[in-house]
């Protein structure tokens, strides 16, 4: 097989990961405790994001304004999902910050003209991760204050977040400056995001699958 | 453009830039992850302490319920009913040396000590400060004994409380008259709207508090201060003689 047809395969790889999880997860819902109904939103919003970006490109060949909106909708989920883990030992705060970030990505949609590729930046997407591996740091300075108890179910999952956020904050911190790069070399680093994501899907099926078969209905 | 846009240098850096935070990112998951599990296999070790000793706790209840029904039996055979022996025998012989009034009477005494024993009179009507004062006065003949009673509320304490407060009293008593060798006990009480506080020390020999006693008494301390949700205080050395710090704070849950 030639080089850009495993390419091609490999750029399935999320759809058919996030596909997975839908499915998955849609059998097990109503088993679902509440953050793991979010996982499930936000693996469906991710697979519904992928389709529409392929339908994107090829009816305009630009897809660039699902980065930021997929920025927004993963923001709302995730913060959604830290609320519920945290219960009621998060900060006053919370809400407002996670109010005020989600409007600045708004902003970043409207003022950047997605459309134009030229003048496109990734910072609302690298605003919602830096969010998102915040609230994963907060999460566990909340556990080491044995403010919230927590299972190993979900501490594994609050690791794997930070981990993957981090990737994918820096991956997309770094496109920004990689203007002048060979695309090879662009293209080897956003490879890494292209594996990257479907492990995290596959992680994240693998929670709501253990939750929906342990939980009772 | 300057030597730092150089595609490759950027490449470079944004590459050793990534290793460090995704290290630091793993580390800090690891040693969260470890430090977590270290805490929830310390709780499991903690809750099995817990469990254990409640299971010990009880095992005593239940053996100071066998005590409590072989002093009782012991008290209604040799006492009891070797009087009324003596009495069927002397009615049935018709020997006139004996006092059969006299033992009867006995008999009756033995009888109502065995049942207030078991169930104080007058349990609701009296106060625990009189309550006390009752079972130290037998004391005084054979100990100095320092009572020293403060009362600052005319707050009626409930019968269960008083019941519990009591038998704690009389098994620090017993311990104290069997075990301790001392000359002097004293007793403080304080009551107030928020809680009970009562200490009571003796100049005897005292023990180690950190070697667990074998005898039930003080696990029988335990268990009835738990039932009362209060907190006990226990310090014992040969030089000081042993104190008790018993303190039950209002509403009981």
């Amino acid at each position: 097989m030639e080089i850009n047809v495993w390419l091609e395969l490999l750029l399935l790889l999320p759809t058919v990961t996030s596909f997975i999880g839908v499915i998955i997860g849609g059998i097990f819902f109503n088993k679902l405790n509440d953050y793991c109904k979010y996982i499930y939103f936000y693996l469906v919003a991710a697979f519904i994001t992928d389709l529409a970006s392929r339908y994107l490109d090829i009816i305009i060949n630009n897809n660039l304004i699902l980065v930021s909106a997929f920025g927004f909708i993963e923001l709302l989920i995730f913060s959604m999902i830290y609320y519920k883990l945290l219960s009621k030992t998060h900060h006053w705060s919370f809400k407002p910050v996670i109010a005020v970030l989600l409007l600045l990505i708004i902003v970043d949609i409207i003022f950047v003209k997605p459309l134009d590729i030229q003048s496109f930046n990734s910072y609302g997407r690298v605003l919602d991760g830096l969010t998102i591996i915040l609230l994963s740091l907060y999460f566990y300075w909340k556990v080491l204050k044995k403010d919230v108890i927590v299972k190993v179910e979900i501490l594994r999952f609050n690791g794997v977040v930070l981990l993957f956020f981090l990737v994918n904050t820096l991956l997309f911190l770094t496109t920004n400056f990689l203007v002048n790069t060979p695309y090879n070399v662009v293209f080897s680093i956003l490879l890494i995001n292209i594996i990257a994501t479907p492990i995290f899907y596959i992680f994240l099926t693998f929670q709501l699958w253990l939750n929906g078969k342990i939980q009772k209905p | 453009m300057a030597q730092w846009q150089d595609s490759e240098t950027l490449v470079l850096w944004i590459t050793i830039v990534f290793l460090i935070v995704l290290l630091l990112g793993v580390a800090i998951v690891v040693f969260i992850q470890m430090h977590v599990k270290r805490m929830i296999i310390a709780q499991e070790k903690l809750s099995a302490e817990k469990i254990k000793h409640q299971k010990e706790l009880l095992d005593s209840s239940v053996k100071v319920q066998e005590r409590e029904r072989e002093r009782i039996a012991s008290d209604l055979h040799d006492e009891l009913i070797g009087k009324l022996n003596i009495i069927l025998l002397a009615s049935a012989s018709q020997r006139t040396e004996v006092d059969t009034k006299k033992m009867l009477q006995d008999s009756i005494d033995i009888a109502r000590r065995i049942s207030h024993d078991l169930s104080p009179p007058l349990l609701e009507e009296t106060s625990l400060a009189e309550w006390i004062r009752d079972m130290v006065l037998p004391l005084k003949e054979f100990y100095t004994v320092i009572l020293t009673i403060t009362e600052e509320s005319s707050l009626l304490i409930s019968k269960d409380v008083k019941l519990q407060l009591i038998r704690i009293i009389q098994e620090v008593i017993n311990n104290c008259i069997k075990h301790a060798k001392a000359t002097q006990m004293a007793f403080t009480l304080r009551e107030t709207k928020k809680y009970i506080a009562l200490k009571i020390t003796d100049n005897g020999v005292g023990f180690k508090t950190i070697e667990k006693p074998e005898g039930l008494g003080l696990r029988n301390i335990e268990l009835r201060m738990q039932l009362l949700n209060g907190t006990y205080k226990l310090t014992s050395s040969k030089e000081d003689g042993t104190s008790l710090v018993l303190l039950v704070k209002f509403p009981i849950a």
